[in-house]
């Protein structure tokens, strides 16, 4: 800025008059304009962003939010000039004709692809455990124990034991142990251990029982032969039972 | 704004936010995984397919992810892998020749319905096919991704040196495409 003596030189050369006129403002201003003028326009300013009408406020274009990321992403991106400048400068020097190509894919694609893509997850299935694979001894000795007990199982409950209890008891002098008791012990036993009598058999039992002779004596020969064959092993018993 | 790849590795890792972390990663990378791999199949159905396994193998693979390599790389190894076992796969299959089915190829950029043979980024996409595969993988991470050449060997397993020569191949031949239409 020149000096004031200089301007005032400067005027007095092209506008003399004017030196006369002199510089100060004519018009009035209110009091304290200045001081509050900022603070009016800040005012102004916030006042210009409270929308007007309420059907207006917080509207936004659709799908604006969910692109907004990507494309903040890429601007970020394309302002970073270290491999993308280094890529057009690389292109400039080959191939001079790729820095003038929009990079934007040209490939259709499904409307809100990208917001809508789920992802399938397989659904995961229980893990099976697999059991340790034993090894060939253990199965044999397994398979040994299984069997020790089936034989002994056999043994056990086989019909020899039947047969041996049957002999024993054959052999058994009933008779004569049976002398020795005395009757009020056998009354007194027959007491305690409710036996059945004859007479304590129904009559309709009592006429089955009577008749017994009569059925068998109805029944064919072929019934009676088969009924000892499937039987034989009392048969045997039955007539050795005899010869004693 | 993402969070970082770190945040994200973390939320993964614990139960609770696991799959808050896993939709942020897909959230994240969807975009370019899905470009990098539909330049490659172009079409849209079975670039939608690998995405899918892509990210199902990640789900699968992440807990084991060793975090001293980057997740973005990572993820393209992925996307790479599964998109160079469907074009295998795709031509172990096919009964057309090799010439029949560069012709595929190109029809089946033509079928888009956005096609517009004057449009000059049709026209590149019409060069791209006429790479070789490799060519073509490298081409696309570095055009369109800027991918660095460091970067570009770790998911390629190449050496920075040949993929540099392959994409200066790459660029001067689509150039002589481009120039001769």
């Amino acid at each position: 800025m020149k000096p004031q003596n200089t301007i005032l030189e400067e005027l007095n050369e092209i506008a003399p008059t004017l030196i006369k006129v002199g510089n100060s403002m004519p018009f009035t201003i209110q009091q304290g304009y200045f001081e509050q003028l900022a603070e009016s326009i800040l005012e102004k300013t916030t006042l210009e962003l409270i929308p007007r009408s309420e059907n207006k406020v917080f509207q936004v274009p659709d799908q604006y939010f969910s692109g907004l990321a990507n494309k903040i992403l890429q601007k970020v991106k394309e302002s970073n000039p270290d491999e993308l400048g280094a890529l057009i400068l690389e292109n400039e020097s080959i191939a001079p004709i790729l820095n003038r190509i929009n990079k934007e894919m040209p490939f259709a694609l499904p409307d809100y692809y990208f917001d809508q893509l789920a992802i399938q997850m397989p659904v995961e299935k229980t893990k099976v455990v697999q059991l340790k694979k034993m090894s060939t001894w253990v199965t044999y000795a397994a398979a040994a124990v299984f069997a020790g007990i089936m034989v002994t199982g056999s043994f056990l409950f086989s019909d020899k034991k039947q047969e041996q209890d049957f002999e024993k008891y054959q052999n058994m002098d009933v008779s004569g142990a049976l002398d020795k008791v005395s009757d009020s012990e056998l009354n007194s036993y027959i007491d305690e251990n409710h036996t059945v009598s004859l007479d304590e058999l129904s009559e309709n039992d009592r006429a089955n029982f009577d008749n017994f002779d009569d059925k068998i004596q109805s029944m064919s020969s072929e019934n009676i032969s088969q009924y000892l064959n499937e039987n034989g092993f009392l048969e045997n018993k039955l007539e050795n039972a005899g010869e004693k | 704004m993402f969070p970082s790849d770190k945040e994200l590795l973390s939320q993964f890792s614990i139960s609770s936010t696991k799959e808050k972390g896993f939709t942020s990663i897909i959230q994240k990378y969807q975009e370019k995984l899905y470009w990098h791999i539909r330049r490659m199949v172009i079409d849209h159905a079975d670039a939608d397919d690998i995405l899918q396994n892509v990210f199902i193998k990640v789900w699968k693979g992440l807990e084991n992810f060793r975090e001293d390599s980057q997740l973005y790389t990572w993820l393209y190894r992925i996307s790479t892998n599964e998109t160079l076992s469907f074009l295998e796969k795709q031509k172990r299959n096919s009964t057309l020749s090799l010439s029949d089915m560069e012709n595929s190829w190109e029809n089946k950029i033509k079928a888009d319905e956005h096609f517009d043979s004057n449009q000059l980024e049709w026209k590149l996409q019409l060069a791209i096919r006429q790479l070789p595969e490799k060519q073509r993988l490298v081409f696309n991470l570095r055009y369109f991704d800027a991918m660095p050449y460091e970067e570009m060997s770790r998911i390629l397993d190449t050496s920075e040196g040949s993929l540099k020569a392959s994409y200066h191949h790459a660029a001067k031949k689509i150039e002589m495409i481009l120039t001769s239409y």
